[in-house]
């Protein structure tokens, strides 16, 4: 199963946006976190140390967090504000860290958590670009989703750049 | 010169990012912190900004960037550049992980956002191994301690960045094959999780560990 993550801001990528609903992506699962009650991560470690697994704070994240074991594939659609990802996507991010274990590991050198669940899926990130957007954005974006990678032990896929005005059929066809 | 402090920590006072703001602002007459955790509050933030001309954020690594409240308050200033243009801009960001490699990556984008904002860069200082700080004796802190309030008192005596200060406080990127092969040693002991073990022990949860409530969605 696909999951994919919509976490655009507001209504200024209305085309792409408009395609990519109506598109009969089989197999997989859409969440828009704009329409979403989602809180922020409270930093309050309860996922860890009182209720291993399960976040502290009951709002719709969990219908997404539940999916993520049986995914194969987490689609992250952000666009580029302010020479990042979104603050949406990234709070989509800060919430995943129930999927980890507190327990540390040297893995590949460095090191990191021990792993809740046997697999996480493997990443795939199409990236909106705006006006302002440099290679060297997308090649530190491209170097932090290795390192989330590394942390969460799946492949990063692919980061996939829509420049402003350019064609984007393509990308949608090939979720 | 005037400074404006920003806490970017989701945890807000009670966070290891007050300990070390505490730290650097020692010989700081007095200062404004400024809480981002408040999401709410980030349109009047950015007003309150335009009194000062120094801006401090401190805050923790949070997946390999910024917790998502900084970056939301930094897609506001972005819509503000006239207010922040040419104010002098200085990170101090820590991490749970000892090692400063974790925080490369994110120190990369906050040299690039100083630079998408024309603010002036005083510098990214990296302190890896937070995560116990608000729990420790200050004996235990001691030394980053020191190193953050001279820091900070060279801050304050318009000093301008010091590589040294930089380097020492965040150490090497990653761990020596010695320390490594050491923390396996302590791994294999069960040392190294005597932290979480204690507080899954104390709320009843030791048992639970390794739950994985959403296995068999
Ligand atoms: C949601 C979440 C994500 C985190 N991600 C990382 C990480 O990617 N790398 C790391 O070294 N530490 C990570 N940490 C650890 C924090 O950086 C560390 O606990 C820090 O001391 C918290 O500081 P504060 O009390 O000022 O919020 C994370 C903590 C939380 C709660």
């Amino acid at each position: 199963m696909n999951l994919i993550i919509n976490g655009i801001t507001n209504s200024s990528f209305s085309e792409f946006e408009t395609q990519l609903e109506q598109m009969d992506h089989k197999d997989s699962v859409y969440f828009k976190l704009r329409d979403l009650q989602i809180n922020y991560c409270q930093g309050c470690w309860d996922c860890w140390v009182k209720t291993p697994g399960i976040c502290a704070i009951k709002d719709d994240y969990e219908q997404i967090l539940s999916r993520i074991p049986s995914a194969d594939q987490l689609t992250i659609i952000t666009p580029i504000l302010a020479g990042y990802e979104s603050s949406l996507i990234k709070k989509f991010k800060d919430r995943l860290i129930p999927m980890i274990h507190p327990y540390i590991e040297i893995y590949k050198g460095e090191q990191h958590h021990r792993q809740r669940y046997g697999k996480t899926p493997d990443i795939k990130v199409i990236v909106l670009e705006d006006e302002d957007t440099t290679d060297e954005d997308i090649a530190t974006l491209t170097e932090l989703y290795k390192r989330t990678s590394l942390n969460l032990r799946n492949e990063l896929i692919e980061v996939v750049r829509v420049k402003k005005g350019a064609e984007f059929e393509h990308v949608l066809t090939d979720i | 010169m005037s400074l404006l402090i920003f806490n970017g920590s989701p945890r807000g006072e009670n966070s290891n990012s007050n300990i070390i703001i505490s730290w650097f602002i020692e010989e700081f007459e007095s200062t404004t912190t400024a809480y981002l955790k408040k999401v709410k509050q980030h349109e009047s933030m950015i007003e309150e900004a335009k009194s000062f001309d120094q801006l401090l954020f401190v805050f923790p690594l949070y997946v390999d960037g910024m917790p998502a409240q900084v970056k939301h308050f930094f897609e506001r200033m972005s819509q503000h550049k006239e207010v922040f243009k040419d104010k002098e801009v200085l990170f101090i960001i820590h991490s749970g992980f000892s090692e400063a490699i974790h925080s490369k990556n994110l120190e990369k984008y906050l040299t690039r956002f100083a630079d998408i904002m024309e603010m002036k860069m005083y510098g990214v200082f990296i302190i890896p191994g937070s995560e116990g700080f608000r729990m420790m004796p200050p004996r235990m802190t001691a030394k980053k301690a020191k190193q953050v309030a001279a820091i900070g008192r060279d801050y304050q005596r318009n000093i301008p960045f010091q590589k040294e200060a930089k380097v020492a406080l965040e150490g090497p990127l990653v761990h020596s094959k010695a320390k490594a092969a050491y923390f396996k040693i302590l791994q294999k002991l069960g040392l190294t999780n005597l932290y979480w073990d204690r507080q899954l022990k104390k709320n009843n949860a030791f048992d639970k560990r390794f739950d994985a409530p959403y296995s068999k969605m």
